[in-house]
């Protein structure tokens, strides 16, 4: 079996992955990959499924090949076209460590924006995040780096906030007018995160994944909260939700043949 | 190659529904949360309840302190420039609440127990310190006070107490900063 050809089939197997989360995205539920491996698609008449030797066999030791993953989030794109007000860019890497573990890197930069009649400042910052991820999926040959993914991240973000200047309404006389002075801060926050990647050409894959975080020191911004962090969210919420998706490309070198 | 190109499609997919789910930013903040801070004035009436031990034929008055309906509640803001007023509702209230003026330290209310009855007023005066919270983005700031003390004239109110002096956006319905005793 050739290379292209066992990606191609590797493939197959995340159609209806792909196809049920893309129906359930919008409930906020997403089928567990063990699910997805066992459930044969929805145009297949097959009455007693053939049974699944990876999962049932244990597999034989693969021989290690290194893998260098770059990505660039596509969803920060087109989040930053529909909310010109918090603008950012992030790029992903990660690195196949032995068996099913990877050792991630993400980093990124962005700006926030605030220009209503009450209230008036601009933000900027970078962060970088770090972490490990598990595939809960078992690796069909030595070039196979499809993943269905958990994992955990620490970040830390940086930023400017300029002097903010602000209006306080009152029932009595004019809105009364104040300042709050400019000031650098630094953020630090803990994420779960959880998704897929699935190549699709030579080195190629795309891929998406949710994440929870949680900012540890949220009482920085008592006074004044920015409405973007790079590679956070809002400022004001000390627990937050994101959806990346990536496109990504990988390298790979000391290349075994597979043992499949 | 079909199957492949069926995921790239897929991805696609979930990227322009990514767009589909980010509806236009908004131009105006959209604020969900109270903006104007109000003192909030209870009412408490005072009720007479005499039990009867016909065993040992003794009478015993106990007073009892509860919140007061008044008919038609209303206060209306002395010393400002503009014409501020509150108006309970006919149905009576138990409670009024009033905005203070950030740009002073003080301020006095003309309270009416009944509208009705214009000659039954009484003047309550609240001293207090003002400071700016952020409340969010969408919200930008608002005034805190912190209640020092409350004077009362004792036309028609007996007495005003001070309960909570913390005026801020954040205060359940059942909040009352001071209270206002009503003796029949």
């Amino acid at each position: 079996m050739s290379s292209f050809t066992f990606l191609t089939s590797r493939a197959q197997r995340f159609i209806p992955l792909l196809t049920a989360c893309l129906v359930l995205l919008c409930a906020g539920v997403c089928p567990s990959p063990v699910w997805a491996q066992a459930t044969p698609p929805s145009d297949t008449t097959v009455a007693t499924p053939a049974p699944d030797t990876a999962a049932t066999k244990k597999l034989p030791k693969l021989p290690y090949v290194h893998q260098f993953r770059l990505g660039f989030d596509l969803g920060r794109v087109a989040f930053n076209l529909m909310y010109p007000s918090r603008q950012g860019y992030e790029i992903q890497a990660d690195y196949a460590m032995r068996g099913k573990l990877y050792a991630a890197a993400e980093g990124g930069f962005g700006r926030g924006r605030i220009d209503y009649d009450n209230l008036k400042y601009t933000t900027s910052s970078y962060f970088v995040r770090i972490g490990i991820d598990q595939s809960v999926l078992d690796r069909l040959g030595a070039y196979d780096f499809d993943m269905a993914f958990i994992g955990v991240r620490y970040g830390i973000g940086m930023g400017q906030l300029s002097e903010a200047t602000y209006l306080v309404p009152s029932l009595f006389g004019p809105p009364a007018e104040g300042s709050v002075p400019g000031k650098n801060y630094t953020v630090h926050w803990g994420e779960i995160v959880g998704g897929i990647k699935v190549e699709v050409g030579k080195g190629i894959f795309v891929g998406w994944n949710f994440r929870g975080r949680f900012m540890f020191n949220a009482g920085t911004f008592k006074e004044l909260a920015p409405n973007y962090i790079a590679g956070y969210g809002k400022g004001d919420k000390s627990t937050v939700f994101d959806f990346n998706l990536y496109l990504s490309y990988a390298i790979r070198w000391n290349k075994q043949k597979s043992s499949l | 190659m079909a199957k492949k190109n069926t995921v790239v499609f897929l991805f696609i997919m979930i990227l322009l529904g990514s767009l589909g789910w980010a509806s236009c930013e908004p131009k105006e903040p959209e604020c969900y949360q109270p903006v104007n801070v109000t003192l909030i004035s209870g009412f408490v009436g005072r009720d007479t309840v005499r039990i009867v031990d016909s065993a040992t034929n003794t009478d015993t008055f106990q007073l009892q302190y509860t919140p007061r309906r008044l008919l038609s509640p209303g206060m209306y803001a002395l010393d400002v420039d503009s014409l501020y007023s509150v108006i309970g509702s006919a149905n009576g209230e138990d409670r009024l609440s009033v905005p203070l003026n950030p740009r002073s330290d003080s301020m006095r209310y003309r309270f009416l127990a009944d509208t009705s009855r214009k000659a039954a007023a009484d003047t309550l005066t609240f001293y207090y310190t003002s400071s700016v919270h952020f409340i969010s983005n969408d919200c930008g700031y608002t005034n805190y006070y912190q209640l020092d003390s409350v004077h009362t004239t004792k036309n028609v109110v007996d007495s005003i107490a001070l309960v909570n002096n913390a005026v801020t956006n954040n205060q359940t319905n059942q909040a009352r900063h001071v209270q206002l005793y009503f003796f029949d």
